[in-house]
């Protein structure tokens, strides 16, 4: 490990960490859209099959 | 939950670990080669996986398995663009020019053609099962030619003289470079399996409101 080279690009490392956190925040935000789809399909098809 | 935490954390120490690495001798590797060379291997992953689920679904006829190999094959699509970027830049670093048409970089475009005219062709079709029966064996022939443009084509023997991509540099360097890159390789792997998994959930909900929507 080189700890002056990392403070030597402390400006970009800041900067694609925070573009990372963006990155890994939109996938939880995804993740929970297909979680709340799963659900809503899981209760029409209860319906579906109540109405039959 | 606990592979979010894990992703989370894992892909935040490999960027620093990038970012915290000596100088090697010989070529300049500046931070985005862990970035450039796990997204890479990422790539292969995604599509190899591709082609097994596509093995799969032809012998198993779970459409889970058709599903399944679509989303890896996108999401390895996506890492190759981003490899693809990444590489330019790193190519610009090394030797002053964006793109060369250097035989890697005629490679993973060469790849990424086919699997967009494999995507394409996957919609050809209207029929579901016919749909999933040829993407199957797309995804299959997808890999053999992945194969063959990243790892064979530059090493062919009149093309190999051409080539200024290094080959073997990090693996067969200090082990500090080899721990770094295949922790970043770990990294990227579980990010690809993630939009995987992502997109077959999706592709999954959106298949059983098409069935609902027919009863």
């Amino acid at each position: 490990m080189d700890l002056a080279n990392l403070q030597d690009n402390l400006p970009v490392l800041i900067v694609v960490l925070l573009t990372w956190g963006g990155v890994f925040l939109y996938l939880l935000r995804v993740e929970r859209l297909a979680r709340e789809l799963e659900r809503r399909v899981g209760d029409l098809t209860a319906e579906s099959a109540e109405g039959k | 939950m606990i592979f979010n935490f894990i992703l989370a954390i894992w892909m935040t120490a490999g960027i620093v670990i990038a970012f915290a690495m000596p100088p090697a001798k010989n070529l300049a590797i500046p931070p985005i080669m862990y970035f450039h060379v796990p997204m890479a291997v990422a790539t292969s992953i995604g599509f190899l996986i591709a082609a097994w689920y596509g093995g799969a679904w032809l012998t198993t006829r779970r459409v889970k398995h058709d599903i399944l190999s679509y989303s890896f094959a996108e999401a390895g699509a996506v890492c190759g663009v981003i490899a693809t970027i990444t590489g330019s830049i790193w190519a610009r670093i090394n030797w002053g020019l964006y793109w060369s048409w250097d035989p890697q970089q005629v490679g993973i475009v060469a790849t990424l053609l086919t699997y967009g005219a494999l995507f394409s062709l996957r919609t050809a079709t209207e029929d579901e099962d016919k749909q999933r029966n040829l993407w199957a064996v797309y995804a299959i022939f997808g890999a053999v030619a992945a194969i063959f443009w990243l790892f064979i084509y530059r090493h062919l023997p009149s093309v190999r003289l051409n080539t200024a991509h290094p080959s073997g540099t990090l693996t067969g360097s200090a082990p500090i470079f080899r721990i770094a890159l295949w922790f970043n390789i770990i990294g990227y792997t579980m990010l690809l399996v993630k939009l995987a998994q992502l997109r077959a959930r999706l592709e999954t909900a959106s298949q059983h409101l098409k069935d609902l929507s027919w009863i």
